[in-house]
């Protein structure tokens, strides 16, 4: 056994010292951890490969040393090591040891990212594509059509965010009924849905939802934030049942609506009850409320470790610098625990309470992962607010969990560990 | 008899009594019925609205609230059934036909909804407010193309055109069919002149909607051709600046003025906007034509003073003057000064014809500024200034000109003068605190050209402290040079000398006395800034390969020298716009990046990294 070791070891370090090493380091004397996301998934689509060390100095990336790539990351201000080989090894040995909760994923092939958006979306109105653009991960524009005419199954990745699947236009009735924004979002998905022969715009985002899931079963990886969590799963769990009120679809909605739900549909969430007032800004009991959260001051949300070598998955999705992250609001902000299906996995929450903010599964042969809030360096992001610039928050850990995501995709599926 | 009255009397009471707690008792329930509906409680609240209709089917109220449950709870036949009941008794009442063809609509049966709501038109052709009614009922289906057909009908059999028009046109635009909405708008135009504002505020609200402009221009041109209606031209003018194109705009009002002959009022307005935009010809064309044609209007003086504001501004341009700052110095002078000649003489001519105006003192102090920056002529940018000074303490000009009396001072070498000068801006009534700090740093550099070095200090720290100016690095950087070499007070004032004379952009002798320091050994902080210095007196001197030379050396000192991150800055700024060499400046900025991790200057470097590499014509 001893020689077999060795000899591994020893073919380990003659490939390594070919090749000295770039580390990214992502503990907190990393300078921006966001962009290092963008020069690891871009490495990887310009044919490099790179190693996420997890639970290594806050989950770092090891790649090839090149002068090109330590250059982009002067350019971008992404603090890195250049390694000798030796040194390398030293770390992967650390790493693969069997008494460090730590792993090394191989990173293959950057994912093709879609991000579900209506026409003229401005990318600061989402988290996640302010993320992206900060960090220059290419990603493309979908939405109805594309998704209807089957384009889902061209992208390995796919993100909602803030949308409303219910049909309900994210329930900003009383506030917003007026405002001209709100009626230019009405006919822009009434016009939509008229084009592709639907009568409802609810009847046509339950075939969204339904065909999102199927991609998802295929083997697609979905991320959602905000409302298009608990929303999703609502139009889902609705499926066969009118929930709109007339403003939102001209008629009224099923009596019977909560009975008729169908939980069997839904990815993440069961037994909730339907906020059925039109007027109130909440689609059901899913999501927390305001006064559950209490101050602003005392909103954080812990992140569970989990093993590397066991969990690889939520390992992965959970690798930040640091453990507890500040909280963020949102249309939906976190979800209530006793919702959520015992096959979810909970990666973060309100310690001491039965808030969940960050909460992944499996569906079929593919993954979901819900994160609940708006944009999580502003904590409470109304309509009309102006941006977030992220050069500002070049180390925010509630924005490293959703760069996580699209990094996790790229991860090549070992053999579980048992 | 008595007895049979009495008798009939009571019967009589009795009889409106019971009638009366029927009617209250029947309202009662109607209450009920409406807390259940409220509650959510629709089955409830359907069973008391049917009762209560049965017994009183010809009220209003009840007939509502009882086709109300029934929609609510989609039982859409029942509903049906209602209305028709009591179409029977009023087959004409328009209310409930546009009901009858909402239920249907909701029912999915739209085309018998519309067989309803034509069959209703049709009973009323010409009374306009039936068409409203029943649209009306569309809409709130939301059903916008039949909604839009039927004020389209409305329109048609109406003399009153202009509110149906502006109805159909807010559906259009909701719609996104802008050319349809534009032709409604301009119909109401053609109609009605004095109504260009109501459709200029309809059209701002959707404008800048993609294809929305393009749109909209291509049908007022339309209507602009076939009418001949200033106001299409005045709504064209503003969508060409809404979309800048401002040569478009300008042809444009070039038309209104011809029509309208206004004496250059809307040509005014169009200059204004295009001189703030930065579009100079047009704004210059716009003025000139306003000053020549219309001598006597109004709006002559204003033109005036924007014509020769465009021209400098157009002048600058052509001298790239804003290109010259990334220069620590320079002479600032412009390369072809007679560009400034035709500006000048419009300035002169203006204050010849208004003299002892406000237009010609800020005629006067513009003259001033451009002897002074641009055609380096001290004495007569002096002469000019001081007319400023003199004519009026109040005048927004004054507290300027002190300021620029004072550095014209300091360029002669007469420190005590410019003192009097900066002092002379802090008593005028008009100063504001940021002019008051840039007098407490101008004072604290005299001090220090001076040699009193201790007074230079004490200046400064009220400068240091407000971080909103420009010059507070300035400040700070002197006072810390100050500080760590006021023990070599020779040498430091050997500086002082050298830094007088690079603001009196005497660079050549500057350059001799930064070379001395740099080179004495036995210097240090002094010793490395004036490296730098020499550098940037060469640099001002405009010899690019020297420059290179210099400060590739202090770049290579890299820890030895404490300037020699700004050094590698300047280096990498001389190769991208002295040079215009792409590629050595980008290898320069990453050298910045590399060698100096923690330099002031990474996301400057970064940032021309990015805009370097971003530029399709550098090739790389």
């Amino acid at each position: 056994m001893k020689y077999i070791i060795f000899f591994i070891l020893l073919v380990f370090t003659t490939i390594l010292s070919a090749q000295s090493k770039l580390l990214i380091y992502m503990d907190l004397q990393q300078t921006d951890h966001l962009k290092a996301y963008g020069i690891t998934f871009n490495a990887l689509r310009n044919g490099a490969k790179a190693d996420w060390l997890l639970n290594y100095r806050g989950g770092s990336f090891m790649l090839d040393f090149t002068d090109a790539l330590a250059n982009t990351c002067r350019i971008k201000g992404v603090a890195f090591d250049e390694l000798s080989a030796s040194q390398a090894v030293d770390i992967y040995r650390l790493v693969q040891s069997e008494d460090q909760n730590m792993e090394v994923m191989h990173l293959e092939k950057a994912p093709k990212i879609a991000v579900y958006v209506p026409p003229g979306f401005k990318p600061w109105d989402d988290a996640v594509t302010l993320a992206l653009e900060y960090a220059e991960v290419p990603y493309e524009k979908i939405w109805v059509d594309q998704i209807l005419k089957g384009e889902l199954q061209k992208y390995d990745w796919l993100h909602l965010h803030h949308e409303d699947f219910t049909g309900q236009y994210g329930k900003f009735y009383a506030s917003f009924s007026g405002a001209q924004w709100y009626i230019d979002q009405q006919m822009l998905y009434e016009n939509e849905a008229k084009k592709l022969g639907y009568r409802k715009v609810s009847e046509m985002e339950k075939d969204v939802v339904k065909t999102i899931k199927n991609y998802v079963s295929q083997g697609g990886f979905l991320f959602a934030m905000c409302s298009a969590t608990d929303s999703y799963d609502i139009a889902l769990a609705a499926d066969n049942v009118d929930i709109c009120d007339k403003m939102y679809d001209g008629d009224a909605p099923d009596p019977d609506a909560q009975k008729k739900l169908d939980f069997t549909k839904t990815l993440a969430f069961e037994n909730f009850t339907l906020e059925m007032n039109p007027y109130v800004y909440e689609y059901s009991n899913i999501d927390v409320q305001l006064q559950e959260i209490g101050s602003a001051q005392n909103d954080y949300f812990t992140l569970f470790e989990f093993s590397a070598k066991y969990d690889p998955v939520p390992t992965m999705l959970t690798q930040d610098h640091v453990n507890v992250v500040h909280g963020f609001m949102g249309q939906t902000t976190m979800f209530h625990k006793n919702l959520i299906k015992k096959s979810v996995i909970i990666l973060a929450e309100r310690q001491g309470t039965d808030q969940v903010k960050y909460i992944h599964g499996n569906y079929g042969r593919g993954t979901f992962t819900f994160y609940g809030g708006h944009d999580p360096e502003d904590y409470q992001h109304m309509v009309g607010s102006p941006p977030t610039d992220l050069s500002l928050y070049k180390n925010s850990p509630g924005y490293r969990l959703i760069l996580n995501n699209i990094l996790f995709p790229a991860a090549q599926k070992k053999k579980q560990k048992t | 008899m008595n007895y049979k009255v009495v008798i009939f009397i009571f019967f009589v009471f009795g009889f409106i009594s019971a009638l009366r707690a029927q009617t209250g008792d029947i309202y009662n329930r109607f209450r009920l019925g409406q807390s259940y509906e409220q509650a959510g409680d629709y089955q409830k609240a359907r069973s008391i609205y049917e009762d209560i209709y049965r017994q009183q089917p010809d009220n209003p109220q009840f007939f509502e609230a009882l086709n109300r449950i029934y929609v609510q709870l989609k039982e859409y036949d029942a509903s049906i059934g209602i209305i028709e009941h009591r179409l029977k008794a009023v087959p004409q009442d328009i209310n409930l036909l546009g009901m009858l063809g909402a239920t249907y609509y909701l029912k999915g049966n739209e085309p018998k909804a519309y067989e309803i709501w034509d069959d209703a038109l049709k009973a009323f052709p010409d009374k306009p407010m039936v068409y409203r009614v029943i649209a009306n009922y569309a809409i709130e289906r939301r059903a916008f193309d039949k909604a839009v057909e039927i004020l389209q009908k409305a329109k048609d059999q109406s003399n009153d055109s202009f509110s149906f028009s502006l109805d159909i046109a807010n559906i259009y635009a909701m719609l996104m069919k802008y050319k349809e909405a534009a032709e409604e708008l301009a119909m109401i135009l053609a109609k009605d002149p004095t109504q260009l504002s109501l459709v200029q505020s309809r059209l701002s609200a959707y404008i800048n909607k993609p294809d929305a402009q393009q749109q909209t221009i291509q049908i007022m041109e339309q209507w602009a051709k076939k009418n001949d209606n200033v106001n299409f031209y005045l709504l064209l003018g503003w969508l060409y600046m809404e979309g800048d194109n401002y040569q478009k705009a300008y042809d444009t009002y070039l038309k209104i003025d011809e029509m309208t002959k206004s004496t250059g009022s809307e040509l005014y307005n169009f200059a204004e906007r295009a001189l703030k935009d930065g579009h100079f010809e047009e704004a210059s064309g716009a003025y000139k034509k306003i000053f020549t044609s219309y001598p006597n209007s109004p709006f002559s003086p204003g033109a005036k003073i924007g014509y020769a504001k465009t021209l400098e501004s157009a002048a600058d341009k052509r001298n790239n003057i804003e290109a010259l700052n990334w220069k620590p110095y320079s002479s600032g002078k412009a390369e072809n000064t007679n560009d400034y000649l035709d500006v000048i003489k419009a300035y002169e001519d203006l204050i010849k014809q208004y003299d002892g105006l406000e237009i010609a003192n800020e005629a006067t102090f513009r003259i001033g500024i451009i002897k002074l920056d641009r055609l380096n002529d001290s004495k007569g940018a002096e002469e000019a200034l001081k007319k400023v000074v003199d004519y009026s303490r109040i005048s927004p000009f004054t507290v300027p000109a002190f300021s620029k009396l004072a550095e014209i001072s300091i360029i002669r070498g007469d420190l005590a003068r410019a003192l009097d000068y900066l002092d002379n801006t802090l008593e005028n009534p008009r100063v504001s605190s940021s002019d008051k700090n840039l007098v407490s740093f101008m004072k604290a550099k005299i001090q220090f050209w001076n040699g009193n070095f201790s007074g230079a200090n004490e200046l400064l720290e009220t400068v240091e402290t407000n971080f909103n100016e420009n010059y507070t690095n300035d400040a700070i950087e002197l006072s810390l040079l100050i500080n760590t070499t006021k023990s070599d007070s020779l040498s430091l004032s050997q500086f002082a000398e050298a830094d007088l004379m690079a603001f009196q952009k005497k660079f050549a002798a500057a350059a001799d006395i930064y070379s001395k320091l740099s080179k004495n050994e036995n210097l240090l902080t002094i010793r490395d800034l004036s490296a730098l210095r020499y550098a940037e007196m060469i640099l001002a001197l405009n010899d690019l390969p020297n420059t290179v030379n210099l400060l590739t050396e202090i770049s290579n000192q890299s820890e030895k020298n404490i300037y020699a991150d700004k050094a590698v800055l300047l280096l990498a700024e001389v190769y991208q716009f002295g040079l215009k060499d792409a590629a050595k400046a980008i290898d320069s900025y990453e050298k910045l990046l590399a060698k100096f991790p923690n330099s002031l200057y990474l996301d400057e470097a970064r940032e021309n990294i990015n805009e370097l590499k971003n530029n399709p014509s550098n090739n790389l």
